[in-house]
């Protein structure tokens, strides 16, 4: 618009400064329509429009890659205006979809300009930026640029992966029934121990093959308790464990599985927390049901990485926020300098699971196969094994979780060999 | 082909052979070459949408005008061909803003631009042929101080519009 009035005045007044020079009546004729141009312009110079602007977008809460609508309303409180142009810019990495983001029209006194659009993005929380309309006059040389704020927020939950009901064995229950063996006896289905046979006991717990070996004594089967547990997801948001490749990041992954774990644990009943530690830490304290998904998801939605000198190792994990004796789900790529604060956890009575998304071989798939790299790759595959096999020397259970494979057959891989090597040990002890 | 490009295909036509027109009755060949080339070009780039090459040709066109008259031809038909560029140059750009519209209906914002353009162009024509029909002779001390107040009218107005709009506050709507 400035341009153009620029150009169009430096026209005039070149004409009328060489008609004047040379003395030519002709120039100044020539320059008159471009002066009337000129003049028309400015008299129908809108004044200062005054619009009201609202975003509605048709969901809050959307799952990733899901379609979202926006709606953008503009509506005229002031004089009529000629020509509008709208521009409702999308947030920075989302995926247009269809729709409109920009309008060009003419607005009536009262009226109201609709723009709808449909966009999809990865996981994280979106704010449209602000909406920028220029206002002007049919010639387009004189008008107003206003930026209206129309502010509102979409949440993008991360994907949540299929998986079956994960075994866990923690310390210690809680009171009410649910799916996790409590290692105290009472009403369950799993068989537990024996015991002599007391007056009161149903006929249908004797165990008659035991009983058949004595002559006076019966045995009844006791049977274990089965409970909900207190869970605690920690996700690992360190910017140094994390692995970027391609500008995919390892730590979405790790997002999934947090989402996809804490749904699991909760669609069973149990209590779950959350953690993200990394840049700062954000936690959801624990609870049930469904608010309590949601609360989870949301943290989940904006958890990103960070770096926080003060928290470079986990040496300061809050394991208050989990209570004593339950069930410590750790979901990080792991480091080296993580082995004692896992050594540590068991000592303080926590069951601990690591889920490890293997950064060796999401790393590995993207790079290009040479001999240079498959060395490299075994070196730090060795290192690794050893950091692994650490873990595992202290009571840990760990899930090497090649992220292009499935959680769930790793998960119950690793969570179903674990009683038989128990077993095992009993064995040779 | 759409009305409004019509339009547009029109005036430059006209205003680059009205200018070749008069320029070859003048014996202006360099002129008539340049109107010539400069109304291809134009309709060259608006065929390929090309948004940016509507000034230049523009302001081309006017300098050849601005040429042909100060080579002693007849203003009379000169100043239209500067009207019709006038015209050509802010079609252009109104079919440049008009592709924002996207799918909406345009026809009342033509109607509108076209009717408003028609008037200035008609009281631009008249005011330009009725100040050619003018003649007055100006003393040196008038010419002198009018092509200053020109150029100083010209220098604010360049000022003003080059300075920076700063950051542009951004408007709560409740």
């Amino acid at each position: 618009m400035k341009n153009q009035l620029l150009l169009l005045s430096a026209l005039i007044f070149g004409l009328l400064l060489t008609g004047l020079l040379t003395l030519q009546g002709g120039l100044l004729a020539l320059a008159l329509p471009l002066l009337v141009y000129l003049a028309a312009a400015f008299w129908f110079n809108p004044e200062k429009p005054l619009l009201n602007a609202a975003r509605r977008l048709d969901t809050e809460w959307v799952a990733e890659n899901a379609p979202a609508t926006i709606t953008l309303q503009v509506t005229n409180q002031g004089q009529a205006l000629e020509e509008v142009a709208l521009s409702a810019p999308l947030p920075v990495n989302v995926r247009f979809l269809k729709g409109e983001v920009a309008a060009f029209a003419s607005l009536p006194a009262g009226e109201t300009l609709s723009l709808t659009h449909t966009f999809q993005a990865l996981r994280g929380e979106y704010r449209p930026p602000v909406v920028q309309v220029t206002a002007n006059e049919t010639f387009g040389l004189f008008g107003h640029t206003l930026s209206l704020d129309a502010p509102c927020q979409l949440a993008v939950r991360p994907q949540t992966l299929t998986v079956r009901s994960a075994k866990i064995r923690p310390p210690q229950t809680r009171g009410f029934a649910g799916p996790i063996p409590a290692r105290q006896s009472g009403v369950g289905l799993d068989f537990f121990s024996l015991r002599e046979y007391q007056p009161g006991d149903p006929q249908r717990q004797i165990n008659w093959r035991i009983a058949a070996r004595y002559e006076h004594d019966l045995f009844t089967n006791i049977f274990e308790q089965e409970r909900v547990a207190d869970v605690g997801i920690i996700l690992d948001s360190r910017r140094q464990v994390d692995v970027v490749v391609g500008g995919e990041s390892l730590f979405e992954h790790s997002v999934r599985a947090a989402a996809t774990l804490s749904a699991a644990f909760l669609k069973d009943g149990n209590r779950v927390g959350l953690l993200v530690y990394g840049g700062s830490i954000q936690r959801v304290f624990p609870g049930y049901g469904k608010v309590q998904r949601y609360r989870i998801l949301r943290t989940l939605s904006k958890a990103h990485t960070g770096h926080n000198y003060a928290l470079e190792n986990l040496g300061h994990l809050p394991t208050r926020a989990f209570p004593s004796h339950s069930q410590v789900v750790l979901i990080s790529p792991l480091y080296l300098d993580d082995v004692p604060v896992l050594i540590q956890l068991r000592s303080q009575g926590y069951a601990v699971l690591v889920i490890s998304p293997d950064p060796l071989d999401f790393e590995a798939r993207r790079l290009p196969a040479t001999r240079e790299s498959e060395l490299a790759e075994r070196i730090a595959r060795a290192e690794r094994n050893f950091l692994m096999q650490r873990i595992r020397r202290v009571g840990v259970q760990v899930v090497e979780w090649r992220v292009n494979e499935p959680l769930d057959s790793s998960l119950h891989r690793t969570l179903e060999a674990a009683p038989t090597l128990h077993r095992l040990r009993m064995v040779a002890r | 082909m759409s009305r409004l490009f019509r339009l547009l295909v029109l005036c430059i036509g006209l205003s680059a052979g009205i200018l070749a027109i008069a320029s070859v009755l003048g014996g202006l060949w360099l002129a008539t070459l340049a109107a010539l080339l400069i109304g291809a070009g134009w309709l060259a780039a608006e065929r390929q949408d090309w948004p940016h090459a509507a000034a230049p040709a523009f302001v081309g066109l006017l300098i050849v005008a601005a040429f042909a008259i100060l080579a002693g031809l007849s203003s009379f038909w000169i100043a239209p061909a500067g009207l019709f560029a006038l015209a050509g140059w802010d079609l252009s750009r109104f079919r440049q803003r008009l592709r924002a519209a996207g799918e909406r209906p345009t026809a009342a914002l033509e109607a509108l631009h076209v009717r408003r353009l028609l008037w200035v162009c008609g009281v631009g024509f008249i005011l330009a042929e009725l100040a050619n029909l003018i003649h007055f002779q100006l003393r040196f001390v008038l010419v002198f101080i009018l092509g200053l107040a020109s150029f100083l009218a010209l220098y604010i107005l360049a000022a003003r519009l080059a300075r920076p709009a700063g950051e542009q506050p951004v408007e709560k709507t409740p």
